[in-house]
């Protein structure tokens, strides 16, 4: 088991080599960030000083090696906005939120996704199985943005039951709107996925032979065909969590909840480049731990898949 | 689509001789209402949107400075928006935009996936632990930054709207190939084995022509899904892309942009929020269901294609 | 089985973190007086020499003081002395003798000695983190020197005389120099407190204003508390609470909800603020804030650009889109009040301003007059055209409008959106063909209107965005900078402005005017504001007078 994960750790390893190279990439094609922080009015002696402070004027290569030797002891540098504070500091305290809608998302996503996806399987073919998948298809085709802005108007607007915008650390309320629009998707990709791997299990021979044996219909259900089951949906459900954790910056946008995704948006509008890379960075190493994470699961679950 | 077919078409050719799979399915697709209905909205939706210039109302841009009211009624169906213009009008325009950059990010996502699947599939080896790597580093960038930072670093102040569309095009060609690659790449390796790949090669056929006329037809039916579904999640991005400001310059229309002026206005114009909305929605449905009927139509069985 | 049941209680796990998590956060007030206000970003210092946007300009006038500060005159402003008892100003204009006040305590208990003002100008000038330098350079002797060495051996003009006189001495007379020493940026701080890391000094600083800084949470709050030993008396609220509310919706709904005293509102939520506030909730007055359309002309190194030719060089082109524009459209309806039809380079009551310019008031046909007497009737002939634009919404709506009355003449703008970095570079590198910006002076007098943005030694980055050039404009300008007396020098900048009017480098659109929410339970603000104060900030009032009842 361990030598698996060492494996699958060494795997990652290029990878965000590769992620921290093109995001570097990117920032050197975007000039110089120096330009937005001083302002229309500027002599040519002030931008030379504070350019050198930064460091731009050194050669792309030499910044990339400071940068990367940075990296490799945790420093992920300085906003150039936020006050200079070191970028892990500004990911944290975005996180915080972006970890909250998340999980929310996700939660609706299981609660609401599982049962549908156990109900359709469990009667195929009839008319609720029908309109949960018409529902799933229909959910994927909304873009999560404008879901955000309808559920606004329906609920906040018209109803009044939630409140606009904005974010409250101590409140529930803020953020049931925000989990649901951007849970809706995973939803609809958890029911659909749950319905067709459990039609499939119930189709396999062991299903077959419990029934045989006289075991009750939702027994067989639940204790033998879900766990199986599940495997791929667990997959699906993690994979979906990292994306998410990795900054739903509509939603945020929509939802003016100061997440991940916003901290991002508006370091790229604003050149704001340590900011940039860091979260880039940050981005993939989530990306990376997460999907090892669900394939440590899967082959905690499914023993047959850590002798690959 | 080897297995599938060939049986069908085994049994096909016993009842009528002469149909070959491809005719078989078209038969299949023509049969399912879903799929028919399906296609007239898709009809519709290209009428409207490259016959804007003759069927939209009024212009993108013109200004009813003395309208009273702005909210629908009979004269603007859809209302007017902040600066006293047609919605309805700007629907219908804003269609081009979004459908052409999903058409053409959608092109460029399988030409890029399909020639990284066929290289790391058929050739396997080192190139293929490089390109898979390559691709791991692709879909570790979460795909809306990905396609924000292309965007947003491109900036040339005399762009024009053709310009603006083929950045959108790339960043999101870039960013979409990576699914693609994979799944050509899984149909690869499990068709190079297949025993009359083996057979052509050893009756001397050159490797390109085993990759065009062997190992390529085979892999097109579910890539024909894939396509159709890309396009709907391409016609999103672009969305995404315009509400954050990234897309086509104003005053042109374009969906997602729209829904970012209305953003504001929630509360007392929310017809400039939901119509272009839906207009999203109903566009991507339908290119999703279109998806859905190709599947049912060549692989009816669903031994091919997986869930 | 089992493995199944150990999953779902990672599961359960996780609820309970998220609710854990969410619930972290709940605070209690302090029961003191507060004045709640909302800001959209945190300011990325407080230190005063980084400070270069109004937010932390209004936030950190609460906790910094300067020599001297501005203060309402009637609808315009006038200078007083604030830290310095007084000041006298040689008769050649190159001297300037500040007397500090005896016993003022920063907060952190020490007194305050001319040293303090030699230490707070000088960084300004030399330390890495400053932005402002050009308050001191080049104006002060030695600065230029001193700004790439500090440690030059040429002897800099900023110096203490004794424990409570400073004096300051420049290479040439330059009328507005103490208006400079009136801007945050020329703040007095204590070294001991710039040099200890911890707090950092960006974060909590210590100064000499009625405020000090008791919190500061990352993209949550600041909260400043009451510092007793405030040399013009003790600040009669007991706090300030600054909560950071990036949603513009959000925070006007925090505002009628009784959460925040003051609120700006959102673009197109005007007209839904009118009906849902009472009026004497409300406050709006017009800023000294000029929008406008900028045409690149070709002079200096671009005297053959090609795009720049026939916007930049036929004026009667540029009166047709100045007399075609709808102002009073796009002041009430588009902005919904939150602008002026400009008539001029000035805003109003601004220093220096000439009452009674005649403007251009909307007349379309007149437009397409002019565009046929130019050569071009109905916008035939007439090169492409690209309208650079910030990507905001307010900017983006502004231009859209405008690409709207263009369209009715029968120009076609192509329309392009920069973000803020882009712009200032495409600006400042070069003269664009057209682009739209707006100016809001540093201080108030005339020559950082006229001289900075009009006078051609300032082409580019420095300003003159436009690159305009006109011999006449530069004489005028240049003369007015030596002169000392605002009102000898106001009728020299008149007619420097009715010349640049003449030449239309801008076609001015609108003044902007300020729109807010501000309960009338709050007193000290609407009798002190002045039109420096955008937003919900303000900060040329002077907190410590502020109280609610």
């Amino acid at each position: 088991m361990w030598t698996y994960i060492f494996r699958r750790f060494l795997q990652a390893i290029p990878v965000i080599l590769g992620v921290a190279i093109i995001s570097f990439f990117f920032s050197e094609m975007s000039g110089s960030p120096i330009r937005a922080m001083l302002g229309p009015k500027v002599s040519p002696e002030v931008l030379q000083k504070v350019t050198e402070h930064y460091g731009y004027d050194k050669p792309a290569p030499e910044r990339f090696f400071i940068y990367l030797s940075n990296l490799l002891h945790g420093n992920l540098g300085y906003s150039l906005f936020n006050a200079g504070l070191p970028v892990t500091d500004l990911i944290a305290t975005g996180m915080k939120v972006t970890l909250k809608l998340s999980l929310g998302a996700i939660l609706f996503a299981i609660c609401l996704g599982l049962p549908l996806g156990i109900l359709s399987a469990r009667y195929p073919n009839s008319i609720f199985d029908y309109a949960a998948s018409s529902f799933a298809g229909v959910a994927v085709a909304v873009p999560a943005f404008f879901l955000a802005i309808v559920l606004k108007l329906v609920f906040s607007v018209w109803l009044g039951w939630f409140p606009i915008t904005g974010y409250d650390p101590g409140s529930l309320k803020h953020l049931v709107l925000p989990c649901f629009a951007l849970g809706l998707i995973s939803t609809a990709a958890t029911a659909r996925l749950t319905r067709n791997c459990l039609l499939d299990t119930l189709s396999q021979d062991y299903v077959r032979t419990g029934r045989a044996k006289g075991c009750a219909q939702g027994r067989v259900l639940l204790g033998h065909a879900l766990p199986n089951a599940l495997v791929p949906v667990i997959t699906i459900i993690g994979s979906d969590f990292a994306g998410l954790l990795c900054g739903a910056i509509l939603t945020e946008t929509v939802f003016g909840l100061p997440g991940v995704g916003l901290l991002l948006s508006s370091a790229v509008t604003q050149r704001d480049l340590p900011m940039v890379m860091g979260c880039c960075i940050m981005m993939s190493l989530i990306f990376v731990f997460a999907n090892l994470l669900v394939d440590i699961s899967y082959a905690f679950l499914d023993p047959r898949i850590r002798y690959e | 689509m080897s297995n599938a077919l060939i049986s069908t078409a085994a049994s096909a050719a016993e009842q009528k001789p002469g149909l070959g799979p491809w005719r078989l399915a078209l038969r299949r697709f023509l049969r399912n209402p879903r799929s028919l209905v399906v296609m007239g909205v898709l009809g519709v939706l290209l009428t409207l949107s490259f016959g804007a210039d003759w069927i939209a109302p009024f212009t993108y841009m013109e200004p009813f400075r003395d309208a009273a009211l702005k909210n629908p009624d009979a004269k603007h169906w859809f209302g007017l928006d902040n600066i006293d213009r047609d919605v309805l009008s700007r629907v219908i325009y804003g269609g081009r935009v979004s459908l052409t950059v999903g058409v053409l990010a959608t092109l460029m996502s399988v030409f890029i996936g399909t020639v990284v699947g066929l290289l790391a599939g058929f050739f396997g080896g080192w190139l293929d632990a490089l390109l898979m790597r390559f691709t791991d580093i692709i879909s570790g960038f979460p795909s809306l930054l990905l396609a924000v930072a292309i965007t947003a670093i491109y900036h040339d102040p005399h762009q024009d709207v053709w310009e603006k569309i083929g950045v959108l095009v790339i960043a999101l060609g870039i960013v979409g190939w990576t699914g693609i690659a994979r799944l050509v790449r899984a149909q690869v390796l499990s068709i190079r084995t297949l025993d009359y790949v083996t057979a052509a090669t050893a009756l001397g056929s050159s490797r390109l022509r085993v990759v065009f006329r062997h190992i390529l037809p085979n892999c097109i039916s579910p890539l024909i899904v894939m396509t159709t579904l890309a396009i709907g999640g391409n016609i999103l991005g672009e969305a995404g892309l315009s509400f954050l400001g990234l897309g086509v310059a104003p005053p042109y229309p374009s969906w997602g942009g729209m829904l970012n002026d209305a953003c504001a206005r929630i509360e007392n114009a929310w017809w400039m929020s939901v119509f272009p909305g839906l207009a999203i929605v109903i566009t991507v449905l339908a290119f999703n269901l279109l998806g859905d009927g190709l599947r049912d139509a060549i692989d009816p069985k669903g031994s091919q294609l997986g869930k | 089985m089992n493995r199944l049941f150990v999953l779902l209680g990672i599961v359960v796990v996780a609820v309970a973190t998220f609710f854990i998590v969410s619930m972290i956060g709940n605070r209690k007030g302090t029961g003191q007086k507060a004045l709640r206000l909302a800001i959209d970003t945190m300011p990325d210092t407080l230190d005063p020499i980084g400070i270069t946007d109004t937010t932390s300009d209004g936030v950190g006038r609460k906790i910094h003081s300067t020599l001297v500060r501005m203060v309402k005159d009637g609808d315009s402003v006038k200078i007083v002395p604030d830290l310095a008892e007084k000041y006298e100003i040689s008769p050649d204009g190159k001297k300037y003798t500040f007397t500090l006040r005896k016993g003022l305590k920063f907060h952190n208990g020490r007194e305050a000695k001319a040293e303090d003002i030699v230490y707070s100008l000088t960084r300004l000038l030399t330390a890495p983190t400053s932005k402002r330098q050009e308050l001191m350079m080049p104006f002060v002797i030695g600065s230029k020197e001193h700004l790439d060495d500090p440690n030059s051996k040429v002897p800099l003009g900023i110096r203490a005389l004794n424990d409570y006189t400073a004096e300051i001495e420049l290479n040439a007379p330059f009328a507005p120099f103490i208006l400079h020493l009136a801007t945050i940026s020329c703040a007095i701080v204590p070294r001991e407190a710039v040099e200890n890391p911890n707090p950092p000094f960006a974060q909590q600083p210590v100064g000499l204003g009625p405020f000090k800084v008791t919190e500061w949470t990352l993209n949550d709050r600041i909260v400043l508390s009451r510092f007793d030993d405030y040399h013009f008396g003790k600040p009669k609220l007991g706090e300030i609470d600054f909560f950071i509310i990036k949603e513009p919706l959000s925070r006007m709904q925090k505002f009628m909800a009784g959460e925040l005293d003051a609120s700006d509102i959102p673009y197109g939520s005007v007209e839904e603020a009118r009906k849902q506030v009472a009026r004497e909730d409300m406050l709006e007055y017009t800023t000294w804030r000029t929008n406008y359309i900028g045409i690149g002309m070709p002079n200096g190194d671009f005297k053959t650009k090609a795009d720049l030719q026939v916007y930049g060089t036929n004026k009667k082109v540029r009166e047709a889109v100045s007399y075609g524009l709808d102002r009073k459209r796009l002041c009430t309806k588009i902005l919904e009040g939150r602008g002026d039809p400009a008539t001029g380079i000035l805003p109003p009551n601004f220093p220096g301003y000439k009452p009674g310019r005649p403007g251009w008031p909307y007349d379309i046909e007149k437009a397409k007059a002019l565009l046929a007497e130019a050569g071009f009737p109905g916008g035939q002939g007439l090169p492409p055209l690209s309208i650079l634009f910030r990507n905001d919404a307010n900017t983006k709506l502004v231009v859209e409008t405008i690409a709207q009355d263009l369209e009715a003449m029968g120009i076609h703008p192509a329309l392009q959106p920069l973000e803020w970095n882009a712009l200032l570079k495409e600006t400042g590198d070069k003269p664009f063909q057209m682009f739209l910006l707006g100016w809001v002076a540093d201080y108030p007098d005339p020559d950082n209107f006229l001289y900075v943005l009009f006078n051609s030694a300032q082409f580019g980055s420095a300003g003159n965005a436009t690159w305009y050039s006109n011999q006449k404009v530069d004489e005028l300008t240049n003369k007015a900078r030596t002169l000392l007396e605002l009102r000898d020098r106001t009728p020299i900048y008149w007619e420097a402005e009715t010349q640049i009017l003449e030449d239309l480098p801008w076609i001015p659109t609108y003044y902007v005017r300020n729109v807010i929410l501000l309960r009338k339970n709050v007193k000290g603000i609407r009798e002190a504001f002045t039109p420096l104060d955008t937003g919900t900030e303000f900060p040329s009032v002077d907190f410590a007078s502020v109280d609610i009842e």
